[in-house]
């Protein structure tokens, strides 16, 4: 009696061993089939109590639910199905200006229909997503989303990728100022750096600050600079480096705002802090002190004019067409509130509001 | 009906707990996936070895070399390790000698909150305190190597003492009252009985947290000077995780500086699965080696003990002191913004945030944690369940817990990477809650698993075994004695891993959290999340740090309430089913 129970027991063991097993397949097979067919992927609309379900049923679902939303949403923009919300992504300098803007229009509206009355009454929703200058257009390129924000000029490649409906809205400039702490006695003797002088500060050629001016103590030079990858390293790059690469020994920071902040705290730094940012650290009291580059000095005349050479648009760019709710926002971002909204946040608003 | 149902019940547990060991195949295949397209343009050894990271092309070339970083990461997380050990190791020593069970059962709990407390918060922290301490010491901008080892130590310490308790409880309550009886000092026979004999254990906790440490991401990028130099105590470092979480926004998808990324997270997968698998094997071969020998005895054992309890008392009360000053800072400089608007109104203002308040992040961390819990509760428990009561072969559940383990270390970037590339892109679910809340739920998998786990070994075999005998299934033991039973220990793990899920950034970053979205309303749409929004406000720096300070202040107490509620219940329920037998 007792191994024939074991048998049965073995057969149980069996049997539910199997049962995980075809789970296993089924939910190989449901994966495969999904990723190979998402590549027209768009966010899906609105979706099911995905979370109560267990997880392998919901992934297989909601991947079904998916790919016919995909191909749904795909056409909705021409079907003229209205589209309320819209998601931003990308860098870390136009996101906060966004944000501002996005909060205020939502606040202001809250449905469309109130924006325009020839819109549906459906609520609000714009997203704004940071990531950095290259999340935002390959999020724009692979549809995920709406608009791809951008601190730098947009690469041939990429605006080939986002095809023929491309089109770029450049919000403001921003420039990059060469700021030393307002305590370096160098703002005393000298208020100008060539080309030449930067580069090799920057480059780590001249590891002291006597070997920049005489006059100078013999104190390791600090280099701030913004992440490796970003726009800001990049316009550095190209407008003062040019072949001769950054010193390793830089200090990255994650922002503009961090990258004043390093140096106002640290005596003998240098850095191309934003020229936002370096206004904002010089809100109460000289932390910083700008040296003019090649003789031009960083204010908006100059930068505006481009004879500041250290500069970037701050833009957003899209590959598909624009709908009428996308368009709605983009005229309240030109607007006045926009303009406002772009100086209070420390750029320079590259556009006159629409009266 | 009863078999159909016992079936069924079995079914579920089984798949849940597959559905569990998959989503580690899972990421790691698609972590993979992603980082092998890189050695089609650069070879393995100039990967590894090469100190030249110039991932976009200014003229020079592009080169892909992260000798610095794993050096970096291995350097911060051994020194780390040292400091955490020192510390937590006496203020172990200290709780298990104490005769006072209450004492313990408070202290526990206590020292528990430092691992609620989100690693954003560590950074935040870090960077006002520690940083500042070092500026003044003549550090250059403070940031250094050691300010990042020390801010990892104090995150390192409940993991360490809660290890290395168990172990100490153990053998204290197997020498202690025989060594005392022999004339022995209390101390001196901690030092010289107790701590040896759970040394091994101790050793093996270590490594154990080494893959906490190297895994952390958020706390040591604001702390440690990001700069691709050779790590020195007081210089500028980066490490791996901080690269990625730097670079991974700007990286063009598919060129070779993403795929160098995700190379690099998987360099870091190898590197921690190395860790377990020498502890698992470190386990097998020092188990055999139970018994020591200890010299006691004579006035240098008095000497030493003595100085043994000074250690103790020292770490204990650095510890509790880190717990207050870090609880008590955040607290004391973020009350002043908490008031109702803070907490219900959405963010304003042209400089966002600078008025109005942080009610669509409440609202999106609440979304994001619910979502985990119930994406990754389930097949944890499920898991733990398969593995305590239906797997009969050692191996086989040796194997799982490992798979667990490897689980556990990997860090929660990574696995923000994994839902980006495979939830966001590939899958076409694009930025959402969903996304995200994946993410979150296979990094507090492992978490509540342990938990679970601990909790049914520790039910008494006998109850299940007798519940058999009298021709009970297995799922109807487990559904009317296991579960209740151990129903205070599993709701306090949830909650724990709640409160994980609720303090994590790294997978927010690219998968489902924003810098700005209106009130969460539904599972596809992207949502604000209270650490997140904490790291933006600490990167952007904006006008003060008073909105930084009050959104802290919020998680913190989140954190602070859902402990201690956790922690009550899991005391009341245990009485509760100790009263019932």
């Amino acid at each position: 009696m007792h191994w024939e129970g074991n048998l049965k027991y073995k057969g149980k063991t069996m049997k539910k061993y199997l049962i995980a097993v075809l789970t296993l397949a089924l939910m190989l097979v449901a994966l495969a089939g999904c990723s190979s067919s998402a590549s027209s992927a768009s966010a899906p609309a609105a979706s099911d109590s995905a979370a109560s379900a267990s997880a392998a049923a919901s992934e297989s679902a909601s991947a079904a639910a998916s790919e016919s939303a995909a191909a749904e949403s795909a056409a909705a923009a021409e079907d003229g199905e209205f589209q309320s919300s819209i998601m931003f992504c990308g860098s870390t300098s136009l996101y906060p200006i966004i944000s501002s803007l996005a909060a205020s229009f939502t606040e202001e509206y809250e449905t469309w229909d109130k924006v325009d009355s020839s819109m549906p009454e459906q609520n609000i929703s714009i997203y704004v997503a940071p990531g950095g200058s290259g999340v935002g257009v390959s999020a724009a390129i692979d549809g995920t989303a709406d608009f791809g924000m951008l601190a730098r000029d947009i690469k041939d490649e990429e605006k080939e990728k986002l095809g023929a409906d491309y089109k770029d809205f450049i919000v403001a400039r921003d420039a990059l100022t060469v700021s030393v702490n307002a305590k370096n006695p160098i703002a005393k003797s000298m208020d100008n750096m060539d080309k030449e002088t930067i580069q090799k500060i920057f480059s780590g050629e001249y590891a002291t600050w006597d070997q920049v001016d005489s006059s100078l103590p013999k104190e390791t030079i600090n280099v701030y600079i913004r992440d490796l990858s970003g726009g800001a390293y990049e316009v550095f790059q190209k407008s003062i480096m040019g072949d001769v690469e950054i010193s390793p020994n830089a200090t990255q920071s994650a922002s503009m705002t961090e990258l004043a902040t390093n140096i106002s705290g640290d005596e003998w730094g240098i850095g191309y802090a934003g020229f936002g940012a370096y206004n904002k650290a010089n809100a109460d009291g000289q932390k910083l002190i700008a040296m003019k580059v090649d003789g031009v000095e960083a204010n908006e005349a100059n930068i505006l004019d481009g004879s500041y050479i250290i500069q970037r648009p701050v833009m957003f760019v899209t590959g598909k067409p624009i709908t009428a709710s996308e368009q709605a926002f983009i005229d309240y971002v030109f607007s006045q509130t926009g303009f406002d909204t772009v100086e209070e946040n420390g750029y320079i608003p590259a556009f006159t509001p629409a009266a | 009906m009863h078999k159909a149902v016992d079936s069924i019940g079995t079914f579920f547990v089984a798949a849940f707990a597959v559905v569990a060991l998959l989503s580690l195949a899972f990421v790691v295949f698609f972590i993979v996936r992603e980082a092998v397209p890189l050695f089609q343009t650069v070879s393995v050894a100039d990967f590894l070895f090469g100190t030249r990271w110039m991932p976009v092309d200014f003229g020079n070339g592009t080169s892909f070399g992260i000798f610095n970083f794993i050096a970096a990461t291995v350097a911060v997380s051994c020194l780390a390790l040292v400091i955490a050990l020192l510390v937590g190791v006496g203020a172990a020593v200290f709780l298990a000698s104490s005769e006072s069970h209450l004492v313990r059962s408070l202290a526990y709990p206590f020292v528990d909150l430092l691992a609620g407390v989100p690693s954003v918060v560590y950074g935040f922290v870090g960077l006002l305190v520690v940083v500042r301490l070092f500026m003044k010491a003549g550090v250059t901008s403070g940031l250094c190597v050691l300010g990042a080892s020390i801010v990892l130590a104090v995150m390192l310490l409940p993991f360490l003492i809660s290890a290395c308790s168990d172990s100490l409880l153990a053998e204290r309550n197997r020498y202690l009252e025989p060594a005392l009886t022999l004339g022995i000092s209390r101390w001196s026979a901690m030092a010289t009985i107790v701590l040896p004999a759970a040394s091994r254990n101790i050793l093996l906790s270590l490594v154990l947290a080494m893959g906490r440490a190297m895994g952390e991401t958020m706390a040591v990028m604001m702390v440690i000077g990001n700069a691709n130099v050779f790590p020195t105590l007081l210089g500028k470092s980066e490490t791996i995780p901080s690269v990625i979480a730097l670079e991974m926004g700007t990286a063009v998808a598919g060129s070779d500086h993403y795929h160098a990324l995700f190379a690099a997270g998987m360099v870091l997968m190898l590197l921690l699965l190395a860790i377990n698998l020498l502890v698992a094997f470190l386990r097998n071969r020092l188990a055999s080696s139970s018994s020591f020998a200890a010299r006691v005895g004579g006035h240098g054992a008095k000497r030493f003990g003595a100085v043994v309890r000074v250690w103790a008392i020292a770490s204990l009360v650095i510890t509790f002191a880190s717990i207050v000053f870090l609880f008590g800072y955040v607290f004391a400089n973020g009350a002043s913004t908490i008031s109702w608007e803070m907490l219900t109104q959405p963010p304003r203002g042209l400089v966002l945030g600078e008025e109005g308040g942080i009610a669509p992040a409440i609202a999106g961390s609440l979304a994001f944690t619910a979502c985990a819990v119930v994406l990754g509760g389930i097949p944890a428990i499920a898991c733990a369940l398969f593995v305590v009561f239906y797997v009969r072969n050692a191996r086989v559940a040796g194997a799982i817990r490992l798979a667990v383990q490897c689980m556990a270390g990997i860090p929660s970037i990574i696995m923000g990477l994994f839902a980006y590339s495979f939830l966001v892109r590939d899958m076409g679910w694009g930025r959402c809650v969903l996304s995200a809340s994946v993410a979150l739920a296979v990094m507090v998998l492992p978490f509540i698993e342990v938990r679970a786990e601990k909790a049914f070994m520790e039910l008494p075999k006998s109850l299940v075994e007798a519940s058999y005998v009298l021709g009970c299934s297995r799922l109807h033991a487990i559904r009317t004695i296991v579960l209740p039973a151990c129903q205070g220990e599993l709701v306090r793990g949830i909650i724990l891993g709640a409160c994980y899920a609720l303090g994590a950034t790294a997978p927010l970053l690219f998968t489902g959290g924003v810098a700005f979205a209106g009130m969460p309303t539904n599972l596809m749409e992207p949502a604000m999340a209270l650490p997140l929004h904490l790291y933006l406000l600490v990167a952007q720096g904006t006008t003060s740090l008073d909105t930084a300070f009050g959104t802290a202040f919020v998680m913190m107490a989140l954190i602070l309430v859902s402990n201690a509620l956790a922690t009550v219940y899991a005391q009341i329920a245990s009485r509760e089913w100790r009263k019932l037998q």
